[in-house]
């Protein structure tokens, strides 16, 4: 408590405490219906791969061996000698896990302005969405420090994650891939919120994976507006989670930079979504938290000044 | 002031200048930032230049400049000017046998010295008797010893007075030439009237009384073919010498030379004739009765010699008074006419035209190189302990 306290209050001297409730109230209202049919039998609003004995019918069809008796409409079987059983349309929940990176290249640059900050309420905003829409959410933030919160439908679940990424600073190094396959095993629907500096390859190889094995993957990019235009002052720049990398920028290595990072968020869009996963873009501060939320759960395209 | 060598100073300012430049242009680590995605950026050396608006360090670049400016100023051989008067004079005083007395010298010298002057003295060689420090200028216009038997050599003192005129170059713009001298003919030789020419401007003669009783004393000649004149030893083989020069004489004939006069005999003496090789062939030497000549020319009995006209003029010069004396005793006192030339004319010699000394020393030099290491030192110091740049 007194740890949680004292973070809140430098968060708070910080100016990073964020605007929650505002965010909330920007999302409420949205759906995010499923990419895919669930295969989960659990009641819910999404469509089901299951075909079940809902009040809601969909057709007949004629009787094989094993199926339940019970299904049999024994009216139809009366007046036509034949036996049919009736389908009905299921529809499922899909526990959804939000996966939030929280390495040291999230906390870029510092204050509510940061990649971590973009990170934490899109978090949020997400599984709020879809604790909305019934299903269970769950939140994993993969860091120095790793905490996880399984899904669950229960009021109140919200106010935890809230409290969870509030809890945690971005710092350290991490592997996403595995923190993602954890994750996986509880949810139908994985969102990644990541810079994806990191283990870039492994969190790849576990979306692909994923997504073979029916689940629903998001990949969040988030960048920082700094990423995309760096200072024109000739300067030596970092990476915060290898010592090893130290650059000289200058006007000269600033071009090749531009290029090279441009590649690479191309080439890194292009694997995601021929992995089968939905892929976007977020910028820190071109556009508000709820409009980016409303484009990922939409399915509406990025922005094209981000990409 | 005013430098001697005024290129390294020119030198230790275009140095001082880049110093300055270079402190403005600085090569440092530029500031270090934080940028996740700073992989992107090309891997080349994480240094570089830029310019700054204003010089870097400035206690540095001040010692560094002060170092140039003081070891170029050094090196420039500076010298302070000194008050310049409008004429300086070069005073040579007469201290030979030829003048009567010789406080009479003395005496015209003091009223005619200034401070920065130069006197040189002279009789029959010439010395410089000093110039801005008079206190020693009456003891050095007494002759060594009181002893002043020797003719004096005015082609040595006019010489000696070349040499001394650039001394007063600095302090003066014209340089008058003042000869104090009884200017006896005897002091004069054939290189009198050439050196004389050489000082570009006209001179002062301040006539003294000549000493006559010096003058009337006959020589004690020894002249004699078969013996062995006096201070001469015999040669070990005669050889023959083609003429005999004595003052303005010259006889042609092929004497044979039996006698020479060895150094020891020559100390004291004057050489008044020589052979053509320009050994001695008749010197006199003062002594109690007056004067002693010894003469080693051998003249052979048969044929015309002794009849030519030059031989007569050899034989009357060698056998007249002692050799100054003898002059005045036939000229008396100094013509007018014969000494014009030392006089000259036209105006004042100009300062300019003689060459600056060479050896000009001034302790400037001396406080500015050291000042130069001090700064050097310290440099060092305040370099090592804001780090190597």
């Amino acid at each position: 408590m007194m740890q949680r306290a004292r973070r809140a209050a430098e968060a708070r001297a910080q100016g990073d405490e964020l605007p929650y409730g505002t965010l909330l109230d920007a999302v409420r209202g949205l759906r995010w219906g499923a990419r895919r049919a669930a295969r989960m039998a659990v009641p819910g609003i999404h469509p089901s791969r299951v075909r079940g004995t809902s009040a809601e019918f969909t057709e007949y069809r004629a009787y094989r061996q094993g199926d339940d008796l019970r299904r049999v409409d024994w009216k139809l079987f009366a007046r036509s000698d034949r036996a049919h059983v009736r389908i009905s349309e299921e529809r499922a929940v899909t526990p959804t896990m939000i996966v939030l990176d929280a390495s040291a290249s999230m906390a870029f640059p510092n204050g509510s302005g940061s990649k971590w900050s973009l990170a934490r309420q899109m978090a949020v905003a997400l599984a709020a969405v879809a604790h909305a829409g019934g299903d269970p959410v769950g939140l994993v933030v993969a860091g120095a420090e790793s905490r996880a919160l399984l899904p669950r439908t229960r009021r109140g679940v919200i106010a935890e994650m809230i409290r969870l990424v509030d809890d945690i600073s971005a710092h350290g190094r991490t592997t996403l891939g595995t923190a993602t396959s954890a994750a996986a095993r509880s949810a139908v629907r994985i969102a990644i919120v990541s810079d994806f500096l990191g283990d870039g390859e492994g969190l790849l190889r576990s979306a692909r994976e994923m997504t073979v094995a029916g689940r629903d993957v998001y990949g969040v990019h988030i960048i920082a507006q700094e990423e995309l235009d760096p200072s024109r002052s000739t300067s030596v720049v970092m990476d915060p989670e290898d010592a090893g990398v130290s650059r000289a920028m200058t006007e000269a290595t600033r071009t090749e930079y531009l290029r090279a990072f441009a590649e690479w968020r191309a080439t890194t869009a292009d694997s995601w979504l021929a992995s089968g996963a939905a892929y976007r873009v977020v910028v820190v501060g071109q556009e508000p938290v709820s409009h980016a939320v409303r484009r990922i759960v939409r399915g509406e395209p990025a922005l094209a000044s981000a990409v | 002031m005013t430098f001697l060598v005024p290129g390294f100073l020119y030198a230790a300012v275009a140095a001082a200048i880049a110093v300055i430049a270079l402190h403005l242009i600085v090569t440092h680590q530029p500031r270090a930032l934080v940028l996740p995605t700073a992989r992107f950026v090309p891997d080349v050396p994480a240094a570089a230049t830029s310019r700054a608006v204003r010089p870097y360090d400035l206690l540095l670049l001040l010692l560094r400049v002060l170092l140039l400016l003081a070891a170029g100023a050094a090196l420039a051989r500076p010298i302070l000017k000194p008050r310049r008067e409008r004429i300086a004079r070069v005073i040579i005083a007469d201290v030979s046998g030829s003048v009567a007395n010789p406080a009479e010298v003395a005496d015209s010298v003091r009223r005619l010295y200034r401070p920065g002057d130069v006197v040189v003295v002279f009789d029959s060689a010439a010395r410089a008797a000093g110039n801005s420090r008079g206190g020693s200028l009456g003891d050095s216009l007494l002759p060594a010893g009181g002893a002043r038997s020797t003719v004096g050599s005015l082609s040595a003192a006019l010489t000696s007075a070349l040499r001394a005129a650039p001394g007063v170059r600095n302090g003066a713009d014209s340089v008058e030439l003042v000869l104090v001298s009884a200017l006896a003919p005897a002091e004069q030789d054939l290189a009198t009237e050439p050196i004389r020419a050489l000082w570009p401007g006209r001179a002062r003669l301040v006539l003294v009384a000549a000493d006559t009783a010096f003058a009337v004393r006959d020589p004690e000649i020894s002249w004699d073919v078969a013996t062995r004149p006096a201070m001469a030893i015999r040669v070990a083989h005669i050889d023959t010498s083609g003429a005999v020069i004595a003052g303005n004489d010259v006889v042609v004939s092929p004497f044979q030379r039996r006698w020479s006069f060895p150094p020891d005999s020559l100390r004291g003496a004057t050489v008044v004739a020589r052979w053509v090789d320009g050994t001695p062939a008749a010197v006199e030497r003062e002594n109690q009765a007056g004067c002693q000549r010894s003469i080693a020319i051998s003249v052979d009995s048969v044929g015309d010699l002794i009849l030519r006209p030059e031989f007569v003029r050899l034989r009357e010069t060698l056998t007249g008074p002692c050799r100054s004396v003898g002059a005045l005793r036939a000229t008396g006192l100094v013509r007018n006419s014969g000494i014009a030339f030392l006089a000259g004319t036209g105006k004042l010699a100009s300062t300019a035209l003689f060459p600056a000394p060479i050896n000009v020393e001034s302790p400037i030099a001396s406080w500015l190189m050291a000042g130069a290491l001090a700064l050097a030192i310290l440099e060092l110091i305040v370099r090592g302990r804001r780090g190597e740049r």
